[in-house]
């Protein structure tokens, strides 16, 4: 108890509660805006804690994350810009909740779960820390290989309608990955001799150019005609959280557990984290022909993943300086320079910092509810503008969000290339997605294959010689056999009923 | 602006084999028998199999070969998709000598007029956004825009 | 019609805006606005980090902001790039590091240390040799034995497919008249995943250098058995030099230096060499710097463009023993 009380001590001064406020308004900001991702805000906020205490630079660092995190579902929930790629997995489904004109139940069920998801991978953080990091320490390239075709799996989950046009657009979400040099051999692939291609395609201006511009073309194709949707206001905020709390208690236990387990292990984070969860919440609902129609069950899901993922993520970072995710890559720099020095003793020498650390993490995902629910407010008034004038200025949001992922015209053009592929395939039925997904899963796919295939001589059975391996792998395995037998059976059924469909 | 299956999926299968085939020139890593072929060649492998699935399934419904519904049927709704293409490739090309205030005004006007949006109200939403932009990313993110012409007004 | 009047309007007023700079950039001294400095690794990493603390120290002292821009991709190629490309005018300068002396002869680009004006060198890190705290050798000859007793069986991680570290353990072995081969290279995304992998058991060797293997080796996870430069490293001074270990002198580091695009004047670069100069003794950058464990450097002007020659040199023969040039 004195561990804590001097912890208290270490956090209830005015600097550190200022510095906390200023963080979260900054970090609304950023994360709102698409193209600056939370990455981003931390990055921005680093030279600026080198001049401040370690309680109050690493305080700033959490709630900047937590916020920008958040606040990348407002675009996403409103315009279809997913203003991190964190909110990229629901942003579909979330922008045509606004559409049916319920976009405030949206962000208010995004805000409320976020809150719960970033507590609950706060507790895990505090109660299983030192465990949890060293399983996580087990993890070698056969076992992430494993995780990341788990993962892929998830697209035939996600997209609606004709699963062979999912699979396409996943398959052309890899070959995007492929461009460049950045692939285990190190040489440059589909490049054209072209230097800029030689750094690959930017995963965030290709995603602003499938979700945004695709969009803002479909808009202008009509002539932007249309009227703003009037959008139901929820009033007491409070009073329908308790009924959502009740009625997705289980999505949101999933999601927050899912996405503790995936922030944990280092090099996969927040937006894996949202993709996976929103796969398995349709896989497992009672209604998955209701997700993609503005559905809020899945966003429950992985709006609570993306948050929870932030707390794992500090598990192996705290605990042997190994970073869990971009964010705690540049704090783990931050803590040394603070003198708070990860590693297994830092739970034995340092106390009182580590627990005002964990206290930091409760207030920033406390006070995310109020701020969260002005800057929803506030938001919400970019509804009434006509689309008319919208669209254009969203265009020009796209077009610096793009410039900005890398400070170069080029990630223009390839927002603009993807903007206009996005629009083709939704016109054609293809599901855009799988293909964001591809994006993110390939190269982790392709590097965790290939270096296993260099670690084991090419033998393929040392994908199933270690016990996590071989149990990631038949599990894998088993979902695919699943799959197959389930959509087997469906086929059959479907020939026997002599009703049309 | 449907295409039928067939058509879309004949294109994907030529696109795959050339990326098959492609993928076929890269070395492999010195020593190993996995490189960096392997990748882009399964992916290549797989997409070839939907897209025969989706020649056959095309071939089935039948239909026209493209089909042109909702805003396709009016000649407008394309000009006005590549206008917005078009004011992109102006803002790529002129950002840097133009710089970014000018250059994203002269891109929202286009956006804003083809919209129907009145001569005023187009010009005021331009100028001010475009300002906006830049003290916001410009300034306080340190996005580094392009001054262009009005570099000795940088604020 | 209206639209030719605004045009108008719009052509008078761009050209006031492009006479009035003109007579303008005659007034105040270099530098008179914010400076940019590119940086071709990704925000978060150590490069990123050394960018920014210098940034931050070097505009206090010339009055001027010091954006950092990161420019990633194509394991430093477009930010190398970009730096070369930029406007001689003395308000972009970069952040080059040790790739530059290899990437052009893995033939991925034809740049290298000679397209820019060297500013100065003000940090350099040498590799060491970390095995798993698990595995049974505790120093370099008894490594060093297994490798020539069983070629080919162990593996070595912590960067990718040619990049420094693999360049720093072929070196070695070439030195020690071992095939290079004999350690295969496990491409890695960095040091952290190759550290985070030698602790999982799925490779050997994780040749990156000491700050990157920091908290791992005090929370006693790993073992570094040799660092691979002229003197120990400060920090960990039990760790012995490969001179020490096994008789043979090698030395690699990662370096991280200030350049200027080849063609600013030399009034400028003066000015800034000696702004560096100051952030470089500054307490706040000596303070971060050992903070994180990292090596300091100092090497300005012509003596940094000897330097970036020789360890284009050095490097590019090592490659060529590796066979990772073209």
């Amino acid at each position: 108890m004195d561990t804590l009380e001097a912890a208290f001590g270490l956090i209830l001064h005015w600097d550190v509660v200022t510095t906390i406020a200023i963080a979260a308004i900054f970090g609304l900001f950023v994360g709102a805006i698409p193209g600056l991702t939370a990455t981003m805000a931390i990055a921005l906020l680093v030279p600026t804690t080198f001049f401040m205490d370690p309680v109050p630079a690493i305080g700033a660092m959490i709630t900047c994350s937590a916020m920008a995190i958040f606040a990348g579902d407002i675009p996403g929930t409103m315009l279809r810009i997913p203003g991190t790629p964190a909110s990229a997995a629901y942003a579909d489904e979330a922008f045509r909740m606004t559409q049916k004109g319920e976009a405030e139940i949206a962000l208010g069920a995004n805000l409320l779960f976020s809150a719960v998801g970033g507590l609950f991978g706060t507790a895990i953080l505090m109660l299983m820390a030192p465990w949890l990091a060293e399983v996580a320490l087990k993890f070698s390239s056969f076992e992430y290989f494993w995780m990341a075709l788990l993962g892929l799996t998830c697209a035939t989950f996600i997209g609606t309608g004709a699963p062979i046009k999912g699979l396409i657009s996943l398959f052309i979400g890899l070959l995007v990955a492929t461009v460049g040099l950045n692939n285990p051999a190190g040489v440059p692939r589909f490049t054209f001799g072209d230097i800029n291609l030689l750094g690959g395609i930017d995963f965030i201006s290709a995603m602003i150019g499938l979700f945004a511009v695709s969009e803002v073309l479909r808009v202008a194709a009509s002539g932007a005609r249309s009227l703003p949707v009037p959008q139901a206001s929820v009033g007491n905020l409070f009073k329908g959280w308790g009924r959502l709390f009740v009625r997705y208690w289980p999505q949101q236990l999933r999601g927050n557990i899912l996405g503790t387990a995936i922030g944990v292990l280092p090099g996969s984070g927040a937006d894996i984290a949202a993709w996976v969860s929103y796969a398995v919440s349709r896989k497992f609902s009672r209604t998955p022909e209701k997700f993609g129609t503005g559905h809020l069950e899945g966003i429950v899901e992985s709006t609570s993943a993306n948050n929870a993922a932030l707390g794992g993520a500090w598990v192996p970072a705290l605990v042997f300086g190994i970073p869990g995710d971009s964010i705690t890559a540049i704090v783990i720099g931050v803590l040394y320079v603070k003198g708070v020095n990860p590693g297994p003793t830092l739970f034995l020498t340092n106390p009182q910092t580590i627990y005002a650390i964990f206290l930091i993490f409760i207030i920033a995902n406390l006070i995310m509810v109020p701020f969260g629910w002005g800057a929803i407010k506030l938001a919400k008034q970019i509804l009434r503008v006509p689309p008319k004038i919208l669209m254009p200025v969203i265009l020009s949001f796209c077009m610096v969000g793009a410039f900005a992922t890398n400070n170069a015209t080029f990630d223009v053009s390839v927002m603009l290339v993807f903007g206009v592929l996005g629009f083709i395939m939704e016109e054609n039925d293809i599901p855009i997605a799988p293909c964001i997904l591809g994006i993110v899963l390939g190269p982790m796919l392709e590097q965790n294959f290939v270096t296993s295939m260099i670690k084991s001589d090419g033998s393929f059975l040392a994908f199933f010689e270690r016990p996590i391996a071989a149990g990631l792998g038949l599990f894998t395995l088993f979902v695919w056999g699943a799959s197959f037998v389930s959509s087997y059976l469906a086929q059959r059924r479907a020939a026997d009923d002599p009703s049309p469909a | 602006m449907r295409f039928n299956d067939a058509v879309l999926g004949g294109a994907l299968l030529v696109f795959s084999i050339v990326i098959g085939l492609w993928s076929q020139s890269f070395p492999a890593i010195p020593g190993q028998e996995y490189g960096a072929a392997v990748f882009p060649a399964t992916v290549a492998t797989g997409m070839g199999l939907c897209s025969l699935v989706l020649i056959v399934s095309g071939l089935r419904q039948k239909g026209v070969a493209l089909a042109f519904a909702g805003w396709a049927q009016d000649w407008r709704g394309f000009v006005r998709i590549l206008v917005v293409i078009a004011s992109v490739v102006f803002y790529i090309a002129a950002a840097k000598p133009l710089g970014f205030i000018p250059t994203m005004t002269l891109v929202l006007l286009a956006n804003l007029k083809q919209l129907g949006v009145g001569w005023l109200q187009s010009i005021v939403i331009a100028i001010a956004i475009s300002l906006l932009i830049q003290w916001s990313f410009g300034d306080l993110l340190h996005v580094p825009l392009p001054w262009g012409i009005l570099s000795a007004y940088r604020f | 019609m209206n639209f030719a009047r605004i045009l108008r309007g719009l052509a008078a007023g761009a050209i006031a805006t492009f006479v009035l700079p003109v007579t303008m950039a005659l007034a105040g001294p270099y530098p008179d606005r914010p400076i940019t400095l590119i940086v071709p690794w990704g925000a978060g990493g150590g490069t990123d980090a050394t960018a920014r603390i210098l940034a931050s120290i070097l505009q206090e002292d010339i009055g001027q902001p010091v954006n950092v821009v990161n420019r990633t991709g194509g394991s430093g190629v477009v930010g190398h790039s970009a730096i070369a490309e930029a406007d001689p005018d003395g308000y972009t300068i970069g952040l080059a590091t040790v790739e530059i002396g290899m990437m052009h002869w893995q033939g991925l680009t034809k740049l290298d240390y000679s397209a820019y004006t060297p500013l100065a060198l003000v940090n350099e890190d040498p590799g060491a040799v970390q095995v798993s705290a698990d595995s049974p050798w505790k120093d370099l000859p008894s490594l060093i034995e297994a490798i020539k007793a069983d070629p080919g069986k162990y593996k070595a991680s912590g960067t990718g497919q040619g990049g420094i570290w693999h360049l720093a353990i072929a070196g070695l072995l070439s030195k020690l008249e071992i095939d290079p081969t004999a350690v295969p290279w496990v491409p890695s995304k960095g040091a952290a995943p190759g550290l985070q992998d030698l602790v999982a058991g799925g490779v050997s060797i994780v040749p990156c250098s000491i700050p990157e293997a920091r908290s791992l080796l005090e929370a006693g996870r790993v073992r570094s058995l040799a660092v691979m430069s002229e003197t120990r490293n400060a920090a960990f001074p039990d760790v012995p030099t490969t001179k020490e270990a096994m008789g043979v002198s090698w030395t690699i580091g990662a370096w991280r230096g200030i350049v200027a695009p080849k063609g600013i004047s030399d009034e400028q670069a003066q000015t800034l060499i000696a702004a560096l100069k100051k952030a470089y003794d500054s307490d706040e950058y000596k303070t971060f710097m050992s903070k994180q464990g990292f090596g300091i450097r100092w090497a300005s002007g012509a003596d940094f463009g000897t330097f970036m020659k020789e360890s284009n040199e050095t490097l590019g023969e090592v490659m060529k023993t590796v066979g990772l040039t073209k």
